[in-house]
């Protein structure tokens, strides 16, 4: 049998297989987590919409929406031209929507940012317009809204706009994408960046005031604690510094990708590398640590004397956070990437697989859940 | 299964792609063209047989047809004579077929470690980071400049330029080695062949990150290079060859060496 019969049936077949791959219907992605305020829990879905859920109708298993309960769609940007064979996937939400005021706001992961009234989920503004050609890169962390102003991180750098109006204030350029939330502390704006700085930025005019720079990528947000700022990043080590200087470094497994959770003078940090560790801010030491299994990608909340984890190993931990123990396991069925976000006891849990978990701690019981991939009315 | 393709073929794919754009001044485009040379090199051994053997087989085509000829109305006869003749010619008929067949997982694996290394959403690059050995240049490296010249290296070439090189390239090479046939239909089957492939891969071009189609490219070129050098010139492209290739040459005179001796 000749090369010009054999070899390229088998190259077709390959290459067949290789066009179905890419030609299969588009990942899901996004990790929003689900922030509760008032009677109601607004939360991203991977779908691309904002959507607002009433506790009390969500335990009743109510036909949604029922009273207070919403859902809107933001938009992707629009298409380029290309040949594709599938539909561009869903505009992603990664960031938490984060509520001031009578306005929800949340970024997509195409790049815009919505301002929507909490009550009825009506778009206030949205930047940049929906008409518009105006890029600003891709957005993985949540919005921080303070003074007046709306801050975020995107691929292209931080961004800072006017809460109520939407309007550009000002922009500051990253060498790298800024994919975390931001902090601020007395008028001065926190950002990581991949470009391996953790940029110090006046809140009013966005100018650099500092920055503190390690060899390799962050991608966890940065945490105030007093004076101290705890980030981590791709060198594997959660840095502490102070005044612009390194405090002390501590190593793990792999990376430090959640946001680390910091309570009565600790740091609990979820690690890739599948472990929880529980650290004193002022020295570094170790205080414990607890394996997982799994990489820890959601950031982890503290109820009561009880530190909440979830990995993907599709199951929820409840620690005893003086002891380490695992006081329970509750199984998902599915990996958690999203943060956790608790509120009178109750910790809401967004899985991967498109389900909001309302889980009451310490008991570990499933209090409720809902699936996210709603249509909208 | 997975565990094992990981750790001996993707991982050390993976990690040396990456630790090569550190060492090339971040740059992932030059890295991919950098490991696609050397992985051809390294297959060389294997392509060279390849080559070897379709000459061979090209050269005894004559012969082939003829026996076709002879016992087109007795197929045990004619399997019998044709598998006598691939036994003198101590050729193979699918020995040209098994060193592409090794060389396919080194492709997958390229083509794997190209999109992994991308990691163009968080999700990505929380997988990608499960693969990465300890070494300090990989993790300084990641993630990587998805920028080489004109392209994003995570998205089709918009330009469609990777997309023409594609197809001309692999057109070119596929050309260089496809002798015309003495029959009509077998000359057919064989153009359509020169064509779809070129075509499929473009279209291909066109779905796929860039990276990938610049690994294409690069391959088809040293692909190229190679056969221009072992061939003697430029084989088929251009039409039958004025003298015969040395490779062919060689290929023909063991075969009448043998016929001889038997």
């Amino acid at each position: 049998m000749s090369l010009s019969k054999t070899s390229p049936l088998l190259i077709i077949a390959i290459c067949s297989l290789l066009a179905i791959s890419s030609c299969t219907a588009p990942v899901s992605r996004g990790w929003s987590g689900a922030m509760p305020h008032g009677d109601n829990v607004y939360i991203g879905s991977m779908e691309g919409k904002v959507l607002a859920l009433n506790s009390s109708a969500r335990s009743q298993d109510l036909p949604f929406p029922a009273q207070g309960e919403w859902v809107f769609t933001t938009r992707a940007l629009a298409q380029g031209i290309g040949f594709t064979c599938s539909p561009p996937p869903p505009p992603a939400i990664y960031g938490t929507p984060t509520m001031a005021g009578e306005l929800v706001y949340v970024g997509n992961y195409p790049g815009r940012i919505y301002a929507l009234y909490a009550t009825a989920g009506q778009k206030k503004w949205v930047y940049p317009d929906e008409g518009s050609a105006e890029r600003i890169g891709t957005i993985v962390g949540e919005v921080l809204v303070a003074e007046d102003k709306v801050y975020f991180g995107s691929s292209e750098g931080v961004y800072a706009l006017d809460a109520t109006y939407g309007k550009l204030k000002w922009h500051f350029k990253t060498g790298g994408k800024v994919w975390t939330s931001l902090a601020i502390k007395d008028k001065v704006i926190l950002a990581s960046s991949f470009d391996g700085k953790l940029y110090a930025l006046s809140s009013d005019e966005g100018k650099e005031l500092w920055h503190f720079e390690v060899p390799v990528a962050i991608a966890s947000p940065p945490v105030v604690w007093a004076d101290n700022v705890l980030f981590g990043a791709f060198d594997s080590y959660l840095h502490c510094i102070r005044d612009g200087r390194e405090k002390w470094k501590f190593e793990g497994g792999n990376w430090f990708w959640a946001r680390p959770l910091v309570s009565d003078g600790i740091a609990y940090a979820g690690c890739l590398d599948g472990k929880v560790y529980a650290l004193e801010i002022e020295t570094g030491e170790k205080l414990w640590e607890r394996e997982i299994d799994n990489p820890i990608v959601s950031s982890p909340v503290l109820v009561e004397d009880f530190l909440v984890v979830a990995s993907e190993t599709s199951n929820l931990y409840i620690i005893n956070a003086h002891t380490s123990e695992i006081v329970k396991t509750i199984s998902l069925k599915s990996p958690v990437m999203a943060p956790l976000y608790e509120k009178e006891g109750i910790v809401y849990v967004h899985a991967k697989n498109r389900y909001l978990y309302a889980v009451k701690v310490p008991e570990g019981e499933i209090v409720w859940k809902f699936y996210l991939a709603v249509k909208e009315s | 299964m997975a565990e094992l393709w990981n750790t001996v073929i993707l991982n050390p794919t993976l990690n040396s792609l990456i630790a090569l754009s550190g060492v090339l001044f971040g740059s992932f485009g030059l890295a991919i063209i950098v490991l696609t040379i050397v992985v051809r090199l390294i297959t060389l051994p294997l392509t060279l047989r390849q080559l070897q053997s379709t000459k061979t087989l090209q050269a005894m085509q004559p012969k082939l047809q003829e026996i076709q000829r002879k016992y087109a109305k007795d197929k045990a006869k004619l399997q019998q004579e044709m598998m006598k003749l691939y036994r003198e010619a101590g050729v193979n008929p699918l020995g040209c077929l098994w060193p592409m067949l090794v060389q396919f997982p080194v492709w997958i694996a390229l083509y794997q470690s190209i999109m992994r290394a991308l990691a163009a959403t968080p999700e990505d690059l929380i997988s990608l980071s499960q693969h990465l050995y300890s070494w300090q240049i990989v993790h300084q490296a990641v993630p990587l400049k998805d920028k080489f010249l004109w392209l994003n290296l995570g998205q089709p070439d918009s330009m469609l330029v990777l997309t023409i090189l594609v197809a001309v390239t692999m057109w070119v090479q596929q050309k260089m080695v496809t002798a015309p046939a003495a029959d009509p239909r077998q000359q057919s089957m064989s153009n359509m062949t020169l064509m779809m492939m070129p075509l499929m891969f473009g279209l291909f071009a066109l779905q796929f990150p860039s990276g990938l189609s610049l690994y294409w490219v690069v391959s088809n070129i040293v692909g190229i290079i190679i056969q221009y050098f072992i061939s003697g010139g430029w084989g088929y492209l251009f039409g039958p060859p004025t003298k015969p290739a040395p490779v062919v040459k060689k290929g023909k005179e063991q075969y009448d060496r043998k016929r001889r001796k038997s």
